[in-house]
């Protein structure tokens, strides 16, 4: 059960912006195993940024192979990777990005929209996950009447409830306070407990603590790739 | 949306008065009598000098009298001499229309006594000194009286009323209803005279045709009296004959115009309502970027992202229609009742705006739509 989902072989990725082009990641390879837990660290202009938008399926790389869950993603066409996105990651933003019009089960309930799941099913599904993240009664909520830790929280369960291979983080406590963000990164170690594979993507050296792997990454190349040496609280 | 609400209402209320105008233009027709057919004196090109219809005597009684008795199309003849008189009764005077004609008449144009009789043939061989006035004579003339049995002078003749005509209104811009009839022949005795070259000529002759026979009695009568007149070819008629079917047609090429007209000025103000629901939709795509990135992280494909759009467009514009609508016919009902013109909204016009706003709702909603579904979800996401 433990191969490859992502292998990224030498990942070139060149902005033609203005005059000079920008060459934000300079053959990076990347092999990540199902269920590990990952931390991309970098200061900003490192292209972690680009990297992360190449694993999400939100970019497709200049040159070089990308390999997710044994298709190759970059002969794909947009509407192809929103389905990749849509079956295979599940994201998870510093803002949030909740719907703001919506209710949290609403929010939960869109990736099923997309998936052409039936309403019912729908319904169901969002509810289950909502209930183990513990926001069984904040369900009829809107975003702006829940707390940031309850916001982030109807985040991953949006990210979760279509059963992605890959949950895929951006800064995930970067608008916490520090009490809250303990109870995200526990809630991520629990995700990897259940097999899901978690990789994310911070600048903070505590935040990145809680992951097993730390890849460091620098003028778009990466420059170290370490276990931390945390072990599997219940290794097999 | 306002742009289509006012769109909408003006196509309804547009429609609603050219429907209303057509249907009037034809009750009009059909007011004038059943399967008539008008003779007149004139034609447009007399010796080639042109002049107007019945700009000269060449009908006469006799004419009338052998178009009856010679055509098979035709069922009945009423020739009538119309002239304008000043008529009196007591102190109160009006200058009004005296027709002088025939029995027939009331048949033919379907116009009939609403008190008393019409004279009657045996009038006109006696050239009785009787007549029939119209409504608004006996208005002026008696007020709340009873205008029956009462005599009134008619250029200085007396004659005596023995009916008032029913309520007719305006037709073919003439008031039917201020008008007063006498038998043709009292007519030729006191008011009008003989004229020495034609006899005794008319004004108009009104025919009645045999029913689906248009076209038949018109050439009957036009071979008739051309032989009567004595015109050889290549001379033109010195007569004109016009059918109801001429007329009818003639109404309703005005009224088609007319609606042409108001069509093309609500399809102007839809056009401009249909722009505004697309600068709405792009300033509602621009603002809400943000949502379209996180619905395109989450996997929404571009047609998912178009439809959305594309709905909120045609849900905003179909509601600014059914707004439209319903100020459409409150409109129309409020020029009916207060301006006092005819107009009627149909079902068809209400469907038909309904499936206007729907379609001017995916025509300009498929722009911003586009437009969403194209962003870039990296570029769409960082937007704030």
């Amino acid at each position: 059960m433990a191969g490859n989902v992502i292998e990224l072989q030498n990942i070139y990725r060149t902005y033609n912006l203005a005059a000079e082009p920008v060459h934000a990641l300079q053959g990076v390879s990347l092999t990540i195993k199902q269920g590990e837990y990952v931390a991309i660290m970098g200061t900003s202009g490192s292209g972690k940024s680009t990297l992360m938008n190449i694993i999400g399926c939100l970019d497709k790389p200049t040159s070089g192979h990308y390999i997710l869950d044994n298709q190759d993603i970059v002969e794909r066409n947009d509407d192809e990777l929103a389905d990749i996105r849509n079956r295979t990651i599940g994201f998870v933003f510093q803002q949030f990005n909740l719907l703001h019009s919506m209710s949290a089960i609403n929010n939960v309930m869109l990736p099923l929209v997309y998936a052409s799941m039936p309403p019912a099913q729908r319904k169901t599904r969002a509810e289950l996950v909502l209930n183990e993240l513990g926001l069984a009664s904040r369900m009829g909520h809107k975003p702006n009447q829940l707390s940031g830790g309850q916001q982030q929280r109807v985040a991953i369960a949006r990210a979760i409830v279509n059963n992605p291979r890959i949950l895929l983080a951006d800064e995930p406590t970067g608008a916490l306070d520090s009490h809250t963000a303990k109870e995200i990164m526990q809630l991520f170690g629990r995700l990897v407990d259940d097999g899901m594979t978690v990789i994310i993507v911070t600048h903070d050296p505590e935040t990145a603590a809680n992951a097993r792997r730390i890849v460091r990454v620098k003028d778009g190349k990466i420059q170290e790739d370490s276990a931390t040496g945390i072990s599997h609280e219940t290794a097999h | 949306m306002l742009g289509i609400v006012i769109g909408i209402a003006s196509v309804i209320t547009l429609l609603g008065i050219g429907q209303g105008a057509k249907v009037e233009a034809e009750k009009q027709v059909q007011a004038l009598g059943v399967n008539l057919i008008y003779v007149r004196p004139g034609a447009a090109n007399l010796s080639s000098v042109s002049q107007g219809q019945g700009s000269s005597a060449t009908l006469t009684y006799d004419d009338a009298q052998a178009i009856k008795d010679n055509c098979p199309a035709v069922e009945d003849v009423a020739a009538q001499y119309n002239s304008g008189f000043q008529v009196q009764y007591g102190e109160q005077n009006t200058s009004t229309s005296v027709v002088a004609t025939e029995p027939s008449y009331t048949e033919i144009r379907n116009f009939y006594p609403a008190k008393g009789r019409f004279f009657s043939l045996n009038d006109m061989k006696e050239s009785t000194r009787v007549c029939v006035i119209g409504e608004t004579v006996a208005t002026n003339l008696f007020g709340e009286e009873n205008p029956l049995r009462k005599q009134i002078l008619i250029r200085g003749e007396l004659f005596e009323i023995i009916g008032v005509m029913e309520h007719k209104g305006v037709t073919q811009m003439m008031d039917m209803d201020d008008q007063i009839f006498i038998p043709l022949t009292t007519g030729y005795a006191t008011l009008v005279g003989l004229n020495t070259v034609t006899g005794r000529s008319v004004k108009s002759i009104l025919v009645r045709g045999v029913e689906g026979e248009d076209m038949q009695a018109q050439f009957q009568i036009t071979n008739l009296l051309r032989l009567r007149h004595n015109i050889q070819s290549p001379d033109s008629d010195d007569f004109t004959i016009r059918t109801q079917s001429d007329i009818m047609q003639t109404a309703q090429s005005i009224t088609g115009v007319f609606s042409l007209l108001l069509g093309a000025t609500a399809g102007i103000s839809l056009l401009v309502g249909g722009i505004g629901i697309m600068n709405i939709m792009l300033v509602s795509v621009s603002e809400r970027t943000k949502e379209i990135g996180i619905r395109k992280a989450i996997g929404a494909k571009y047609s998912q992202i178009l439809s959305q759009f594309v709905i909120e467009a045609v849900l905003m514009s179909v509601t600014g229609g059914i707004l439209g609508i319903a100020l459409g016919v409150a409109g129309a009902t409020a020029l009916s009742q207060l301006a006092q013109w005819t107009t009627i909204v149909t079902p068809f016009s209400i469907a038909l705006s309904f499936c206007v706003s729907l379609v001017i709702g995916l025509f300009f909603g498929i722009y911003p739509a586009r437009q969403a579904a194209k962003l870039d979800p990296i570029v769409a996401l960082r937007s704030e």
